[in-house]
């Protein structure tokens, strides 16, 4: 599988989907003009790569990581969306995933948004505050 | 627009108007507006971020109801001692004006731990829809500023105005 990496933009993520490296970087503030054309690639690349895990005999470390400023209610749904495929991943004998979710010491909206997923979707996330 | 100076002025003797902006409604402009928003407002961070997802929530809303290619939309942000207001006028067709009606009075009639509910059970198992969006812009607004959301509708040429009014209370 081809590595996806797509480049911020004032209203985008910068996601960054390295399976060489074994690290999934997710950056910036994310309300899109038109949300299904900039995630719907993503999670497909997510669904392919679930299923490259499930048919893979070697063990796999993946960190994935999260460094977000702002994303939209319509963008929240694809997070969640992402989490849940990344749970999906995670449960996978082979993977050793670890998920890090990074917000500012102050940035109460980050910080809920992180416990919010990890409540709905299961997902094992580590919170981790910066300054 | 005549009428959001009319209805601004019914605040004018409470709250200051810090903030007014009128454009065509286009992605750009919401990017400009939420731009100016980080360089000129100079207040806590959380109440910041508060008042940018709520002007970005109603612009993105404006934008996916609009009356047409080059609809306006004007904000206001308004403050007082205790309070901001967001505000946004921008015209629509009537079908459009009254699906939103019936939806924020729905959101409205919530109280905050169903409003929570169903904001969580349209994310988790809810579809994005035609417009490209997953439609839980008004209980999000809802949510953050924890107020009602005032909205009224009214005739405008052959069109109508919709006329979203959110109070954010300062902590």
């Amino acid at each position: 599988m081809q590595r996806l990496k797509i480049q911020p933009t004032e209203s985008s993520f910068s996601i960054d989907l390295n399976i060489e490296k074994g690290e999934f970087i997710f950056l910036g503030e994310s309300r899109p003009e038109n949300a299904p054309r900039f995630f719907d690639p993503v999670l497909d690349w997510l669904n392919d790569f679930e299923n490259l895990m499930i048919n893979s005999k070697r063990n796999y470390d993946l960190k994935v990581i999260f460094k977000l400023d702002y994303f939209n209610s319509t963008s929240t749904k694809y997070l969640v969306d992402i989490s849940k495929v990344l749970k999906r991943i995670g449960d996978i004998d082979n993977v050793n995933q670890t998920v890090e979710w990074y917000y500012k010491e102050i940035d109460e909206d980050i910080e809920e948004s992180g416990r919010e997923l990890i409540e709905w979707t299961g997902l094992d996330i580590q919170l981790i505050p910066y300054d | 627009m005549h009428r959001s100076n009319e209805y601004i002025s019914f605040f004018l003797d409470r709250f200051d108007v810090i903030y007014r902006n009128i454009s065509i409604i286009k992605h750009e402009t919401i990017t400009h507006i939420l731009a100016d928003l980080k360089s000129s407002l100079e207040i806590n961070f959380n109440l910041k971020k508060k008042i940018y997802s709520i002007v970005n929530e109603l612009l993105e809303n404006t934008l996916i109801h609009q009356s047409g290619d080059d609809s306006k939309v004007e904000i206001a942000i308004l403050k007082s001692e205790n309070a901001y207001r967001v505000i946004t006028f921008n015209t629509s067709s009537l079908d459009e004006s009254y699906d939103l009606l019936e939806y924020s009075s729905n959101i409205n009639a919530l109280s905050h731990s169903e409003l929570k509910t169903q904001y969580k059970e349209k994310l988790l198992t809810g579809e994005i829809n035609q417009k490209g969006t997953i439609g839980v812009g008004m209980e999000l607004i809802r949510l953050k500023s924890k107020n009602k959301i005032l909205i009224s509708t009214e005739e405008y040429d052959d069109k109508r105005m919709i006329i979203i009014d959110v109070k954010i209370d300062i902590d």
